[in-house]
């Protein structure tokens, strides 16, 4: 019977992989680090803070990968999101109703 | 006739709009740049990339901000625009013509004079607005921008 042993380091802990990104928080910029692996539903919710009940109102837009709003359930990463990029955050619906 | 001392209300504007100077990069990577400033007159260039052009809005701030700033689309050197002229955006809250058929196009969003004059909004008070963030010019020219390139959004 052979036994195998394997040598090498200690397991590392995987460094956390972040994405720096500027958010247009009510029409001024922010810098802001999320995590890649963020949901853009949470981000939307970290953005809103405490009043996040109504975060399906908001949209999260990066214009470097079209004008659709990013999708909520992607992670950033996923979404196509990279550091330097700039998004605007704002009300998914917000026209008027005058006719 | 003017309501606030036009020195005042430059201020204002002027403190108002100090992001869009400070950080025009920016503003250029969302689809706003400003074009001309002569007050009270500020003209912003709105790119849409779903029609792959850009428009240009004259802002009107006299009075900022007891009274909310007035939006009009002009085209480039100025001069104002009207439906017809396929440069006039329609729908989701962009009206290409006014209450009465000879009026301007208007933005019929809160936040803009036009919108809290009509009849339908007269309720919704820019007093209760005009401290708030969202309601600032860049927030207001961010909203503006997305809503341009929104599905449904035309130019007529």
């Amino acid at each position: 019977m052979s036994t195998e042993t394997t040598v090498g380091h200690p397991a590392q802990p995987e460094r956390e992989h972040v994405i720096h990104v500027s958010v247009l928080i009510d029409g001024i910029p922010e810098d802001r680090v999320f995590r890649a692996d963020q949901t853009v539903e949470s981000v939307i919710k970290e953005l809103l803070g405490g009043r996040h009940a109504d975060w399906q109102q908001y949209q999260l837009v990066d214009q470097r990968l079209g004008m659709q709003p990013l999708a909520d359930s992607l992670t950033l990463e996923a979404a196509g999101v990279r550091t330097g990029d700039i998004l605007a955050f704002g009300k998914r619906h917000g026209g008027g109703g005058a006719s | 006739m003017t309501i606030v001392d036009p020195q005042l209300a430059k201020a204002r504007f002027d403190e108002a709009i100090r992001p869009l100077i400070e950080r025009p990069d920016v503003y250029a990577s969302v689809g706003i740049a400003i074009i001309r400033y002569e007050w009270p007159r500020l003209t912003v260039r709105l790119t849409s990339r779903q029609h792959s052009r850009d428009l240009f809005l004259e802002i009107d701030a006299t009075d900022y901000n007891y009274r909310p700033l007035s939006g009009r689309w002009v085209s480039e050197d100025g001069t104002p625009l009207a439906q017809g002229m396929g440069a006039v955006p329609a729908g989701n809250g962009f009206h290409p013509v006014g209450a009465v058929l000879t009026a301007p196009p208007f933005l019929c969003f809160r936040g803009w004079l036009e919108y809290h004059q009509h009849a339908s909004h007269v309720g919704d008070r820019w007093e209760s607005l005009r401290e708030h963030a969202e309601y600032r010019p860049p927030a207001l020219l961010q909203h503006i921008v997305t809503e341009l390139n929104r599905p449904g959004t035309a130019l007529q």
